[in-house]
């Protein structure tokens, strides 16, 4: 009789422990998600800024100043080839 | 054999203590929940609202003209600061000072807000030194990769982000991000786990799309800066239309603003080109002429007494700048003759000039999507003096806007259909899905098409014989008019003669028109005549578009 009250009262405690042990992990997991998020969102971020970057760079405002200061000269109008993207 | 007492004891006790767990359990679950979970909630919980992205605005080829990156406000928690020099040298290195005094005299506050912003590179870098007592706080900051370009179009955003300016302005609505709370737990060591997984970029505000073209719009920079330069012109403004859709493809006008940094420069913050109006001189007398050929009061062969340059009405003389004796109706569109407009301008009669004044979208707002647009200035018929249909003829004693003679010049460039100006194309979500479609818009027609077509071939009579020689574009037929107009004195009341407002409004290829384009020169010092100082800078901008447009020449000796 006593034996089997053991029996249940172990397996109460696997239950618990089961259940505590799920429970732990699901937190471990949601700093793990929350941690890749942010990750992420860092490196989205990041490409965002870099894209930004290079767009200063090729803006044309820019592209004209660089050739100002290299002393480059506007070529005659009809020896410009317009590139379309 | 195991005594019955010896395991009754310790179960008796190990069932006791689980009684008395149980009853914490319900005291501490049941009977004080509310309480006990109310203070957890204080302790664990965090519930911030947060900014999304701002939407990007890019050009009609998708090009980005402005979009917002976020960025960092660092603080610093004085408390917490184990380092102060160390934390001072650190921000040094980004241009942001340390405000000691502050420090010195609030030693227990907790927030001390730094003055500058950061890139996330930075705010890594900071944080990576581990000096204590740095936190950052985040923001979004609007880029503008092509620095000044358009300008007057993007408009502004003011420090709340809220547009405040231009389409930032118009298209708030649809750039702001929705604003949202983010729900999430601290644990002990102050690790958050956000309650639920929000993708806040799916939620940043939509793109909005231009009808600006980026390459035409840094033409229309490039040379509305020289002639601005060049004639030391207190304003000066190039616009381009596509006549067949009525979208605004450049807009530039001078002085600009660095939309970035634009507290110095709030005075030209405002658009000129909607906002400000102007007596428009000659380029009026598109409205006269088309007038009297639709209503039939002239055609274009008819000969009109110029009388050898005076003419008085009213006691008030009438002077042309080229004295003319008896020319065609088509002559006095080529040498602009003030007279010959006010003759046929009084042929045509108060009501019925009136009506077309009207009919060619003056005297109302064009409906550009665009804020502060003026409506122009002309008061009604009834209270014209007797001096009013002649001089309006010819373009003055009537206020008007640039957008509203560009888009009456591409009204006759269309065939007679005036349409509602536009700079919005589309507007789109993050995820692609359309939410605005700005269409061609018909307001209503002006003209018949066979008097749209006589108008272009007066137009473009000026540009080969008359005051406009100096807008030719080799290669393409241009029509277009001149527009010298003397501007009011304010202090006199009376017209000046020495401040003028030069303009030339033109077409081209004026037999198959695909761009209108205006030009103005406010106050131009030195030579004032449009025919030498807006004529030709129309003829730059018009022939470096018409090749980036790979728009085939119509006329033989094209290159």
């Amino acid at each position: 009789m006593t034996y089997k009250y053991l029996v249940w009262l172990v397996m109460a405690a696997l239950v618990v422990v089961f259940y505590v042990w799920e429970q732990t992990q699901s937190v471990r997991l949601g700093y793990v998600v929350d941690t890749q998020r942010r990750e992420c969102e860092r490196w989205e971020q990041s490409n965002k800024e870099l894209r930004v970057k290079i767009n200063c760079l090729i803006s044309l405002d820019r592209l004209d100043r660089v050739a100002k200061d290299k002393q480059l000269i506007n070529p005659p109008q009809d020896r410009v080839i317009y590139l379309h993207d | 054999m195991i005594s019955r007492t010896r395991v009754a004891v310790p179960f008796f006790f190990i069932a006791a203590a689980f009684c008395v767990i149980v009853v914490r359990l319900f005291i501490v679950q049941l009977w004080h929940h509310e309480e006990i979970a109310g203070r957890v909630a204080v302790a664990i919980r965090r519930d911030r609202p947060e900014t999304t992205s701002r939407g990007k605005i890019l050009d009609r080829l998708g090009r980005t003209l402005t979009e917002s990156v976020k960025s960092y406000v660092p603080f610093i928690d004085p408390s917490k600061v184990k380092d102060l020099p160390a934390v001072i040298v650190a921000f040094r290195r980004f241009s942001i000072t340390v405000p000691l005094d502050i420090i010195v005299r609030n030693p227990r506050s907790l927030f001390v807000p730094l003055d500058g912003e950061i890139d996330a590179a930075a705010m890594q870098s900071l944080k990576s030194l581990e000096l204590g007592g740095i936190g950052f706080t985040e923001s979004f900051r609007r880029q503008y990769p092509e620095g000044r370009l358009g300008c007057h179009v993007l408009g502004v955003v003011g420090r709340d982000g809220s547009g405040l300016e231009g389409v930032e302005f118009t298209a708030n609505s649809y750039l702001s991000g929705e604003k949202i709370r983010l729900l999430s737990y601290r644990d002990g060591r102050g690790r958050e786990i956000t309650d639920k997984l929000v993708d806040v970029d799916q939620l940043s505000g939509a793109n909005v799309t231009l009808s600006i073209d980026r390459n035409l719009q840094f033409i229309a920079e490039q040379e509305v800066d020289k002639a601005w330069k060049d004639a030391r012109a207190k304003n000066a403004m190039v616009i381009i239309q596509d006549p067949l859709t009525g979208e605004i493809l450049a807009l530039a006008c001078r002085p600009d603003y660095n939309p970035a940094d634009f507290d110095a420069s709030r005075a030209a913050l405002r658009n000129p080109a909607v906002s400000d109006m102007l007596e428009p001189g000659s380029t009026f007398k598109l409205v006269t002429l088309s007038a009297a050929l639709e209503k039939k009061v002239v055609s274009r062969t008819d000969m009109i007494w110029c009388e050898n340059g005076v003419y008085t009405v009213k006691n008030h003389p009438i002077r042309d700048h080229e004295k003319k004796g008896l020319i065609s109706v088509n002559e006095v569109m080529n040498v602009s003759s003030n007279i010959g407009t006010a003759k046929i301008g009084m042929k045509l009669g108060k009501d019925q000039l009136y009506q077309y004044i009207r009919q060619f979208g003056f005297t109302a707002k064009t409906g550009i999507d665009l804020p502060g647009e003026a409506k122009g200035i002309l008061q009604d018929p009834g209270q014209w003096s007797g001096l009013s249909v002649p001089i309006i003829s010819f373009g003055q004693e009537v206020a008007v806007t640039a957008v509203q003679v560009i888009n009456a010049y591409s009204s006759i460039a269309n065939g007679g259909l005036l349409l509602e100006p536009k700079v919005v194309k589309e507007i789109r979500t993050v995820q692609g899905r359309l939410l605005s479609n700005t269409g061609k818009r018909i307001i209503r027609r002006t003209v018949t098409p066979a008097v749209a077509a006589a108008m272009k071939e007066m137009l473009i009579d000026v540009v080969e014989k008359g005051t406009g020689q100096l807008a030719k574009v080799a290669g393409y037929s241009v029509g277009g008019k001149t527009g010298t107009a003397q501007k009011r004195d304010p202090r006199t009341n009376m017209y000046s003669t020495t401040n003028y407002v030069a303009s030339f409004c033109g077409i081209i290829p004026a037999r198959d028109p695909k761009l209108t384009i205006f030009v103005l020169l406010d106050e131009p010092q030195g030579d004032y005549y449009a025919a030498s100082r807006a004529a030709p800078v129309f003829s730059r901008v018009a022939s470096r578009a018409v090749r980036y447009l790979q728009i085939p020449p119509d006329q033989g000796n094209g290159s």
